[in-house]
């Protein structure tokens, strides 16, 4: 086994910059000012003159080694250099080549038994359009069973109130429930039908507004907890889709409060009641919906 | 979960192949481009060039010291991954379909096609894995269809080099002795009119997935040749790989690639389908390629896969740890007796 030490080294441009701008006339300017902070960061304060202004930069890092162990020959490979139309190009992913793709949200679930639900929702919305005498769906003109663009007797009965009626038959032709409600439904609350958001049992993934429900908001929390343990803890009572820990943005050190979502409600549920006030670390944890149910 | 997007192909893509150890992920497609990439960052080592056309098949050995390629241009060859020199070149009358090491890594397998009058077939070679060696040039063997069965599309070694297992165009599987070339069995898995598109072993050589355009894919046993799962979908599967660590397989394919262009992505179904491997349920699908997945295949350790699409593009998933936490209740309950 061989062990690589890679060094988050934040600042190394940082100083390439100001070494390549020479600024060594004005050495009181281009001296970075470097203090220690008591939470591990460094802050670098530098100051340098432009067209007469002066200014100050502020950065904040801080440096994290990650070790990571492989095997002897994988080390040795990760040393060769490159050939064919890769020959001489530095080190690190070219970016002709190689880019990171969007995040997708994969979580592995069982279809259970909402396909079946989606498909009688299908069949009966296949269905609707076609038999009329499904509920809501009334001519204006004969009250019939049937839209009022359909009516058999529209030539008949429809002259006298076509010119007034323009305007509500273009309503009048979309299909029942979309007319019955009518006006602008905003978007967290479309597609709100019985068998609910998300795709084909959830296997495609998707944030829904069911997430709510599913997600734990854990505040309280140890500085010191993981993802690992919370993982760990709360693994105990089922599945685990995801687990945020909020972390500060410039330190990097946790917040004391986390996010556990779940593939189940049931679980969520049961980890809400077993876990609300469990100690951990000197703590006393508190867990709540994220976003409390109406 | 973010993919890395993998753009050295022009063309369709063919065969994806880990090495052993799984850091390093070959790629060929229907263009003159072989590459290498790193799997973990995907950055690309190098390009082997100098093969004169499509290239269908690409395979390394054990010790990661040469790789093995096939190609339209009716050659099969050695190169060293290293340094992406060609090291030695075996020509056939066809196109070469399939290259693949015994699991010693000693014997290459290397399939033909059969067309323009010719029977095409299967010829095993001995290969040393020294880039300074003289290889071979003749076969030690060669394996003809028997008669009355359709041509090889696809072969493999089965555990410990023992058999040879070879998929036919006509959903049917044959059993080959490794040592001495002679016909054991056969056995029709697929459907009869649809052609098997991928075969691959699993991790330990001891069955094989194959995957046909009659939309399933199917794990059969080396041993007795017997059909052990089958995994039903709704659209011609292109590639099936078996993964380790979890007990998955994924699948790749949709539409037909002469379709595609008439309909929208979203029908098209190139999705990489996840079924859990003895339960024969769809557990999960990962999108992202625009055009039918040609080739999707499993790193070593179980940790991510690869899949290579019509349109070109390779995507390496590395998995969030949510999946490997998910187990089915009834493995749930089996871990807590």
């Amino acid at each position: 086994m061989q062990t690589f030490h890679h060094q988050d080294t934040g600042s190394e441009d940082f100083r390439q910059n100001t070494m390549d701008e020479k600024w060594a006339d004005d050495d009181e300017f281009s001296t970075p000012q470097i203090t220690q902070n008591a939470d591990g960061t460094k802050t670098i304060v530098t100051h340098r003159m432009d067209d007469g202004k002066k200014y100050k930069r502020s950065v904040t890092i801080k440096n994290q080694s990650v070790t990571e162990k492989v095997l002897n020959c994988v080390a040795e490979r990760s040393k060769w250099t490159k050939y064919g139309k890769e020959l001489g190009a530095p080190p690190g992913p070219n970016r002709m080549t190689t880019t990171i793709g969007e995040d997708i949200v994969f979580v592995l679930g069982l279809k259970s038994d909402q396909p079946e639900e989606e498909v009688e929702e299908e069949e009966a919305a296949a269905a609707a359009p076609r038999v009329g005498e499904d509920k809501g769906v009334k001519c204006r003109l004969c009250q019939g069973p049937h839209f009022t663009s359909k009516c058999p007797y529209k030539e008949t009965l429809g002259g006298s109130t076509a010119a007034g009626g323009m305007g509500r038959s273009l309503g009048g032709d979309e299909p029942a429930g979309a007319a019955k409600t009518g006006g602008y439904v905003p978007p967290h609350l479309r597609n709100k039908g019985p068998g609910g958001p998300g795709g084909p049992g959830g296997a495609a993934g998707g944030r829904s507004d069911d997430d709510d429900e599913l997600t734990l908001r854990v505040t309280n929390l140890s500085e010191e907890a993981t993802d690992d343990d919370l993982r760990r803890m709360f693994g105990k009572y089922g599945m685990i889709n995801r687990v945020y820990v909020a972390k500060d943005r410039d330190t990097g050190r946790p917040r004391g409060f986390a996010f556990v979502t779940y593939t189940l409600k049931s679980h969520a549920q049961a980890a809400l009641e077993a876990m609300d006030g469990h100690g951990f670390d000197n703590l006393i944890m508190k867990v709540d919906y994220s976003k409390k149910r109406n | 979960m973010r993919p890395i997007l993998l753009q050295g192909h022009e063309r369709p893509l063919t065969q994806l192949k880990y090495n052993r150890e799984g850091d390093l992920l070959f790629s060929v497609a229907r263009d003159k481009t072989i590459c290498v990439w790193y799997s973990h960052n995907g950055e690309r080592l190098g390009t082997l060039e100098g093969s004169g056309g499509a290239n269908f098949s690409v395979d390394a050995d054990p010790t990661t010291t040469i790789v093995a390629t096939g190609s339209a241009d009716q050659t099969a060859r050695l190169w060293d991954i290293k340094t992406g020199k060609t090291i030695h070149s075996w020509n056939f009358k066809t196109t070469v379909k399939r290259v693949e090491f015994s699991p010693d890594g000693t014997k290459l397998i290397v399939l033909s096609e059969k067309m323009m009058g010719y029977p095409g077939g299967i010829s095993v070679f001995n290969v040393k894995a020294d880039v300074n060696a003289t290889q071979e040039t003749e076969p030690i063997m060669d394996i003809k269809p028997e008669e009355g069965a359709d041509k090889f599309s696809f072969a493999v070694w089965s555990y410990g080099g023992k058999y040879i297992i070879t998929a036919h165009a006509d959903g049917s599987l044959s059993k080959y002795d490794g040592a001495t070339g002679e016909f054991i069995a056969s056995t029709q898995i697929h459907e009869e009119k649809f052609p098997i598109t991928d075969l691959q072993p699993s991790p330990d050589k001891t069955y094989v997935i194959t995957s046909s355009k009659d939309k399933t894919a199917r794990l059969t046993d080396v041993d007795s040749l017997k059909l052990l799962k089958t995994y039903k979908t709704d659209t011609s599967m292109n590639s099936a790989c078996i993964t380790s660590k979890k007990d998955f397989v994924i699948l790749g394919g949709g539409q037909d690639a002469k379709d595609v262009t008439t309909t929208s992505s979203r029908d098209g179904k190139f999705e990489a389908r996840f079924y859990h491997k003895i339960f024969e349920d769809e557990v999960g699908r990962v999108k992202g390629h625009f055009g039918p997945l040609n080739c999707v295949v499993a790193h070593p350790n179980g940790g991510s896969y690869a899949s290579g699409g019509e349109e070109g593009y390779i995507r390496i998933h590395h998995f969030d740890p949510s999946y490997f936490d998910f187990t089915y209740d009834v493995e749930r309950f089996a871990a807590k007796e």
